[in-house]
Formats: C-alpha cells, sequence, structure tokens
C-alpha cells in the first residue's frame, strides 16, 4: 500500500488545505522548525490510525485528539485528511478518509479485494513512523523495556499474551492438581482415623464398614457407597449432636501424635531443603536461563525431521547429528530442571503432610468444643489456620517462597507449645467418658462416615480430573513456548542479519566486520554489538550518538520488514538522521535506494542540506521535494512544491538581487559538485585544514567527469559498441562546448569563489552565468530520475557509470 | 499469496502440533483455534475450550 496522493485541512499546524502528490514515491518535507512538517506526519498517522500517536503517552497528560488533534482555529467537523492509495494487486485507486469529528471511522468504498482490509489492518498500529525518540526505544532502552517496544512494533503482543494464559493456565491446573492431591490425603486419612487405620484402601474400609454392619445385625454389603452403609440396619440409637465418641476422639489423637512423632521431623528437613533449593533458583541467572531454554530444546528436537534440516535455521545437518547436539546441550538445561522438579516435590510432599495434619487438628478443635474445653479449642483453631496459610505457600512455592526464613507457619508444625498438655487432659477426657456399647460405636462409625466417605469421593473424582487436566495444560504451555521460541529466535536471528547488513552498508570499510545479536532471553530481548573487535557491548556503551542514531535507523528498517508482511509499503521517517554526519548520510541515501527499492518514503528534516542529498542521490524526485518556508496560526504552513533551486537563483536575478543569487548559486554549486567528487570518486588536491571549496570541487568534478568519458569510449571500442561509441562522442562534443560557456564566465566563478561583492554586477551580466552552470550540471545528473550519476565499483575496479534508474549506464570495462 | 503473520505462523504450528499429539478432542481443537484466532483471545476462553466439561 502506497500513497498516491494527500490533501489534509484543519489538522494540527496545518489550516488551509494542503494537498501533496507522491504519486506513490518518496516524498520530502524540509523546511525550519516550527513550519508544520510534523503536522504532516501526524495527519498521516490521524488517517491510518484515528489517532496521533504524539498525543498519546508519555508527557502527554493533558493532551486530547479532541481538543489537540484539529487546528487550533478549526471546528472539529473541518478537521480531515484524505488520501487515495495504491495497493498491490488492485488498479484502481482508491480513496480514503477521515474526520476528526469521527475518528474511528475511516471513510472507505465498500467491497474493495480483502487484502486492502489486510493492509488497512496493518496500517491501523501505526508502526509505520519512526521518530527520533522512536530510535531511543530499540537501541538506548534496557533489555526488557526494548523487548516490550519491539514486540510492540511486531504486533506481538497477542502471541505474548497468549503465552501468559498458557502459563497462568499451566501454573494453576499444578496448584490445583496439588490442593486436590493434598485433599485426598485429608480425606484418606479422615476415614482411617475412624476405624484406627494405618494405610489407607477402599477395600479395608469395605471390611470395616461390613464389620460395623454385622455388631448392628445387617447383611454385608459389596461395594462402598454412602447410600448402602446403613441400609437394613435399624438405628439403636439417636445421634446426639454434641456426643463425642471417646474412641473416635482416641483415633485422631493417636493418628495426630503418630503423624508429628513420624513425619515432623522429616518434614522440617524437607522445608529447610525446599528454601535452600529456591534460593538457588531465584539467585542464579543462568539456571533460569537453561530452564527456560529447556523447553525450547525440547521442542526443536520434536521437530527435527528425516533430512536434519535445522528447524530454527534450516542449516543442513548430517542425519541423527543436530540432534545429538541439541541433546548435548538439553543436557546442559538438566540441573535447572532437576532443581524446578524437586521444588515442587518436596512442596508438594510437605503439604500434604500439613493438610492431613490440619484436619486431625479441625477435628480435635470440634471435640474440644463439644467438650467444652475452651482454650483447647481455641489453640487447636489457631494451628489449623496456621497449617492453612503454610499450605498456602507452598502450593505456590515453585514461584516464590521465603528463602532466608522458615515461614512462621513452619514451627506450628510441631505443635503449638501447650500440645503435650493439650494431648493428656484430651485423653483423660475421653478415658473419663462414658464407654460406649460395640453398636453404639459401630453406628457412630457409620454415621461419621457418610459424611467423610461423600468427601472422600467428592475429592477422589476432582483429583482425578485435575490430575487429567494439568498434564494437558503442560503439554499446552510447553509446546506454545516452545513454538513461540522457535519461531521469534528465527525472527530475531533474520532481523538481526538484515539489521547487521545495514548498519555494514551506511557504514562502509569504516566497520565492514560488524556484528551484533539481538537475543531473547526469556521476557528481556538483548541486544549487542561489536565494536571494531574488541567484543560485543551495549549499543549504548561505547558507540557515538551518531552511530546509535544509524543503528536504530537500521534497527527499525530490519524490523519494518517484518511488521509490513509485504502490505504496508509506507515508512515515515520523522527527523530521524539529525546526529548521522554528511558522508554516512549519502550511505543512508544508497541504503533507501538499493534495498528498499519497492518502498515509499516520506522524510521530514529541518535540514536543507539533507534534503537536497535526498535528491541528488536520488531517493527522492525533484517533483517530490516539498520546502516548508514558513508558518503562521491563521494560515498554516506557507509550502513550495518542487522548490527548484535554479527557479529560485534566477528568480533573484530577475529582482535584480545579484548578490543574494551568487550567494546561492555558490553555496549550491559547492554542495552539488563535493556530492559528485564522492560520487565519481574524483581525485582533488589534499589539503591538511581539509577546507575545500567549490574550486576544488568543481575543478575535480571536470577533470573526472572527462576522464570517465574517455575510460567510457575506450570501453565501448574494446566491445565494438557503435550505438554506445557514437552517444558517449555526442556528450563529449557537448561537454566541451558547454565546459567552455562556464570557463568564459570563469572570472564570475573567481569572484564567487573568493567572496568579493558582485554588488556591481547587472541582471545581464549574471544570467548568463547562472545558465551556463545549470546546463553544466545537466551532466551529472539523470533527465529521467534526478539522481546524479556514480561510479560503480566492484571489488575496487570501476565497472561502471550508472545513475539510480540505470538510463544512464556507461560501461567502463575493457576486459573480464 | 501475502506471507502469515509471526501470530499466524506460531499459532498455526502451535495447532498442527497439538493435533498430532491427540490430547484434545478435535471439537475442543476447533474452538480453540477460533479462541486464539481473535483479536483478543481472553484467558478465560482459552481455559473453556480446553477444559472438559464437569
Amino acid at each position: 500500500m502506497k500513497i498516491l496522493n494527500l490533501s489534509i485541512e484543519n489538522v494540527r499546524g496545518i489550516r488551509e488545505e494542503i494537498k501533496l502528490d507522491p504519486e506513490s514515491e518518496n516524498l520530502v518535507v524540509f523546511g525550519p522548525n516550527g513550519t508544520g512538517k510534523s503536522a504532516v506526519v501526524d495527519a498521516i498517522d490521524f488517517l491510518f490510525t484515528g489517532d496521533i500517536s504524539r498525543l498519546a503517552g508519555r508527557g502527554s497528560r493533558g493532551m486530547t485528539l479532541k481538543d489537540h488533534g484539529k487546528h487550533i482555529d478549526a471546528d472539529i467537523s473541518d478537521a480531515t485528511v484524505k488520501a487515495t492509495i495504491k495497493l498491490d494487486g488492485i488498479d484502481d485507486p482508491i480513496p480514503i478518509e477521515r474526520c476528526m469529528a469521527r475518528p474511528k471511522d475511516l471513510i472507505k468504498p465498500d467491497g474493495i479485494d480483502h487484502a486492502f482490509e489486510d493492509a488497512l489492518n496493518i496500517a491501523k498500529k501505526g508502526q509505520h513512523v519512526l521518530s527520533r525518540s522512536e530510535i531511543l526505544k530499540y537501541i538506548a532502552a534496557e533489555a526488557g523495556k526494548r523487548s516490550e517496544e519491539i514486540q510492540a512494533i511486531l504486533n506481538l503482543n497477542k502471541i505474548e499474551d497468549i503465552r501468559k494464559a498458557f502459563v497462568t493456565i499451566h501454573r494453576q491446573a499444578d496448584g490445583e492438581f496439588q490442593t486436590d492431591l493434598s485433599n485426598l490425603e485429608r480425606s484418606k486419612s479422615s476415614v482411617n482415623a475412624v476405624f484406627g487405620i494405618v494405610d489407607f484402601s477402599e477395600e479395608e474400609i469395605l471390611k470395616k464398614v461390613n464389620e460395623c454392619r454385622a455388631t448392628l445385625k445387617g447383611v454385608a454389603v459389596d461395594s462402598l457407597e454412602i447410600e448402602m452403609l446403613k441400609t437394613g440396619i435399624s438405628p439403636i440409637t439417636k445421634d446426639e449432636k454434641d456426643r463425642v465418641n471417646p474412641d473416635q476422639l482416641k483415633n485422631t489423637l493417636d493418628a495426630a501424635k503418630k503423624l508429628i512423632a513420624e513425619k515432623g521431623v522429616e518434614a522440617f528437613k524437607h522445608e529447610n531443603q525446599l528454601r535452600v533449593t529456591f534460593k538457588k533458583l531465584k539467585y542464579d541467572e543462568n539456571l533460569r536461563r537453561d530452564l527456560s531454554n529447556k523447553r525450547l530444546l525440547d521442542i526443536g528436537i520434536s521437530l527435527i525431521d528425516e533430512s536434519g534440516t535445522c528447524p530454527l535455521c534450516l542449516t543442513k545437518w548430517e542425519p541423527d547429528k543436530l540432534e545429538e547436539f541439541l541433546k548435548g546441550r538439553l543436557a546442559t538445561a538438566q540441573e535447572a530442571t532437576k532443581i524446578e522438579t524437586k521444588i515442587r516435590e518436596l512442596s508438594a510432599a510437605i503439604d500434604r503432610e500439613a493438610t492431613v495434619l490440619k484436619e486431625y487438628i479441625e477435628t480435635l478443635a470440634e471435640s474440644s468444643k463439644k467438650l467444652r474445653l475452651v482454650e483447647i479449642e481455641k489453640d487447636m483453631a489457631d494451628w489449623a489456620n496456621a497449617l492453612t496459610k503454610w499450605s498456602e505457600a507452598l502450593r505456590n512455592a515453585s514461584e516464590d517462597y521465603p528463602v532466608e526464613d522458615a515461614p512462621d507457619e513452619t514451627k506450628m508444625f510441631f505443635a503449638v507449645p501447650k500440645w503435650d498438655d493439650h494431648l493428656k487432659k484430651l485423653t483423660v477426657t475421653a478415658d473419663g467418658l462414658a464407654k460406649s456399647t460395640p453398636e453404639q460405636n459401630a453406628w457412630d462409625a457409620l454415621t461419621a462416615l457418610e459424611h467423610l466417605l461423600k468427601r472422600y469421593f467428592e475429592d477422589k473424582k476432582k483429583y482425578n480430573s485435575s490430575e487429567d487436566f494439568s498434564k494437558v495444560a503442560k503439554v499446552l504451555d510447553d509446546t506454545y513456548t516452545g513454538i513461540k521460541d522457535l519461531i521469534l529466535q528465527n525472527l530475531f536471528k533474520s532481523v538481526n542479519d538484515d539489521f547487521t547488513d545495514y548498519y555494514r552498508y551506511i557504514h562502509g570499510t569504516d566497520e565492514e566486520s560488524f556484528e551484533s545479536e539481538l537475543r531473547p532471553d526469556g521476557s528481556k530481548l538483548d541486544l549487542t554489538v561489536d565494536f571494531y573487535g574488541r567484543g560485543k557491548h551495549h549499543p549504548r556503551a561505547l558507540h557515538s550518538e551518531g552511530h546509535q542514531d544509524s543503528m536504530g535507523l537500521c534497527l527499525y528498517l530490519a524490523l519494518n520488514q517484518k511488521i509490513s508482511e509485504d502490505k504496508v509499503k509506507l515508512v515515515i521517517l520523522d527527523d530521524v538522521v539529525m546526529s548521522i554526519d554528511a558522508g554516512h548520510r549519502r550511505n543512508v541515501c544508497k541504503l533507501l535506494t538499493h534495498h528498499f527499492t519497492d518502498m515509499q518514503f516520506f522524510i521530514t528534516t529541518h535540514n536543507r542540506t539533507w534534503a537536497r542529498q535526498l535528491s541528488t542521490d536520488g531517493v527522492v524526485k525533484r517533483k517530490n521535494l516539498i520546502e516548508f518556508k514558513g508558518w503562521n496560526v491563521d494560515s498554516g504552513p506557507k509550502y513550495l512544491e518542487n522548490p527548484e533551486v535554479w527557479d529560485q537563483i534566477k528568480k533573484k536575478v530577475e529582482n535584480n538581487e545579484i548578490s543574494q543569487a551568487a550567494h546561492q548559486l555558490r553555496e549550491h554549486l559547492e554542495f552539488f559538485y563535493e556530492g559528485i567528487c564522492d560520487s565519481l570518486i574524483a581525485p582533488i588536491g589534499y589539503r591538511t585544514d581539509s577546507r575545500y571549496g567549490l574550486g576544488e570541487f568543481l575543478n575535480g568534478s571536470k577533470g573526472r567527469y572527462g576522464s570517465l568519458l574517455r575510460k567510457a569510449k575506450a570501453s565501448a571500442n574494446y566491445w565494438g559498441n557503435d550505438q554506445a561509441m557514437g552517444k558517449l562522442m555526442e556528450i563529449e562534443t557537448q561537454f566541451k562546448e558547454d565546459l567552455k560557456r562556464t570557463e568564459i564566465e570563469q572570472w564570475i566563478i573567481n569572484e564567487l569563489v573568493h567572496f568579493n561583492k558582485l554588488a556591481e554586477s547587472e541582471k545581464a551580466d549574471f544570467l548568463p552565468v547562472v545558465e551556463a552552470f545549470q546546463d553544466f550540471e545537466g551532466y551529472f545528473m539523470c533527465s529521467l530520475c534526478g539522481g546524479k550519476i556514480s561510479v560503480n565499483l566492484v571489488e575496487r575496479n570501476e565497472t561502471a557509470v550508472k545513475c539510480p534508474c540505470g538510463k544512464i549506464n556507461w560501461n567502463l570495462e575493457t576486459k573480464k | 499469496m501475502a506471507e502469515k503473520s509471526i501470530t499466524e505462523q506460531v499459532i498455526d504450528k502451535f495447532i498442527g502440533k497439538i493435533t498430532k499429539q491427540e490430547i484434545l478432542k478435535e471439537e475442543k481443537l476447533f474452538v480453540l483455534k477460533a479462541v486464539l484466532d481473535s483479536d483478543k483471545p481472553k484467558k478465560a476462553d482459552i481455559l473453556k475450550a480446553i477444559r472438559e466439561e464437569e
């Protein structure tokens, strides 16, 4: 998707309608600060997104689209942006429009191809604009922040949101499973306590139930069903709400005592190990990284096919070698996995014992209440609460656990301070209670079982379900995370490769061995860059501001290849290369023209020289060079389309402003021929002070053009290319004539060079000079693309002289 | 044919892998894919899509 034309009215600093016609080609808007250039960027932003990003985010409090998106004096319904866009595969231009009164409504024709909607959806994210402040987000940011920004620009937030959802679901499923397991153990222990047995089995409980039923003259049942417990048995006594069965009380006391005696020391030891283990994982970054890599390696191994090709970078491996290599790396992650497993096992084991103990303590608290033993009841209730809190901490131990000191609750595992006294008192109380008959005991046991078995079956069902679900959740989490990591690593590798290529291109031989590494690390994204072979460092650590700016631009351009999905071919560079010096900016031009031939760039700059460089280096045609010359609040920017320098100079001559015209001519010629000396690799006399001027640049360009013309003729002669030879001779003849014209006016040039006053010159004297130089400039420019000619080098051999579009193409080679 | 977005690539590969692993029934897979393809998949919807009804 590219912009054919654009109309902006009453948006930000723009009041009267501005019409721009880039016709799907690059456009440059330049002019001093405060002339409304950024309003053009804001208008395009608004057209595609329905918002203006400059009015959102940090530092924008109090700014709204409604109040500050429109021109300050305009009615919101008059603030509109219209464009006609061109989409690959669709012949007709598509008109679109958005008004600030209804910012959410993009007015567009119905029934256009779905590719149009796809492109609009991508453009809607507004990621095609790069400003100076955004460069810093990618380069200067910390790894975590960079990751967020790059994820946002690549629209990876959804991928990350889904990952978080799967991780959370997995953790919750694990937590539920652990809770259900503990609850099931608790239910089993409660059932055990009724009969004073140690090892739970449904067969054993059924046997005990039938013993009770036999005591109560009931027939045996063949399955453990709650409804069948008392079937066919007549109640021998009424159930008394506050009655405590002494045998069951003693069974519970014995079970609690036994659990504390047998498991207490072990649980304390496990808890200590848990803290030490968790501490190891918490403070060891490498272990945590290994843990996340493990998932990736697991999935990578599972994706290797018979060809042995790496699923990440598509490198060919010998059969089985890649799998062997990855398994080797997997082994190094085993340590981290072992630690994670150990944390889960230890916390689950302690939690099971704590939950069972809590159940006993709650039963004892209830019995104490019935027996009106107030102090014991309170201590038991506090103890049960402490165990509940500890269980919660244990169930979250994979994420966090106190590493320095044991939680207060753990001290309670060994019982409250007066446990021995309470134990004695409860035992004495149980002994003092009236002995129940065997029938009463049997009846009480079946009554207790009615409630406990119901809970046991519910817990068993929940346990089975949560066990199955936790397995599913684990597979989904591991698989998704593995695939996400694999694809993103591939993506970041590709972005990194492009970034490195672009950066090397801009910095040429100075950084020809430049390397970089863009590496995801959990939720972070590390970027390290080579510093002249002295190792990789943070991009801000050693590189200059200009280098950082070019890194930001290169990284954005590399990322943009992924953002646009080949659908949005528009990139807006809002004043982004100002810290980059003129020499490197020339390479930026080459990068844009050579690597991004199918993109449309909108470039704003306050730097006139850079704007002209963009024109002479073929990035933008002269017709798309728009100069914003001034601004006032009532009418908005004053702009000049196609600000042809020769027209401006001639206009000054017409107005008899000879001195101003001469100054502009000199400034232009110096700028232009410096660029020509660079593009034609023209030799100029060395100066220690490097203060080269028009004399050096002009003579260097003339001489070099003549020598290249001779070289091209020699090549045409060598290859017997008569057509090329004829054309070159024609150029040479004309060149010599026009050269004479400029030399005739040499005295004025000398005046220009030496800054002597030209006030005495008349219009008639100066106009031929201007025309002679305007004509002469044509030798170095393409009449079709407006770009300047340059020497093509292949391995330091001059192979051709070309313009950006290729219309001018002199072969310089004479042999292969 | 336009290139798939990164998000689409991740979701498609994930669904493909899960299908092979046969850990979810076909109708659940279909619902899960629809949830993941939506603009803003919510955790609650993903959970609903993958959890067996009680």
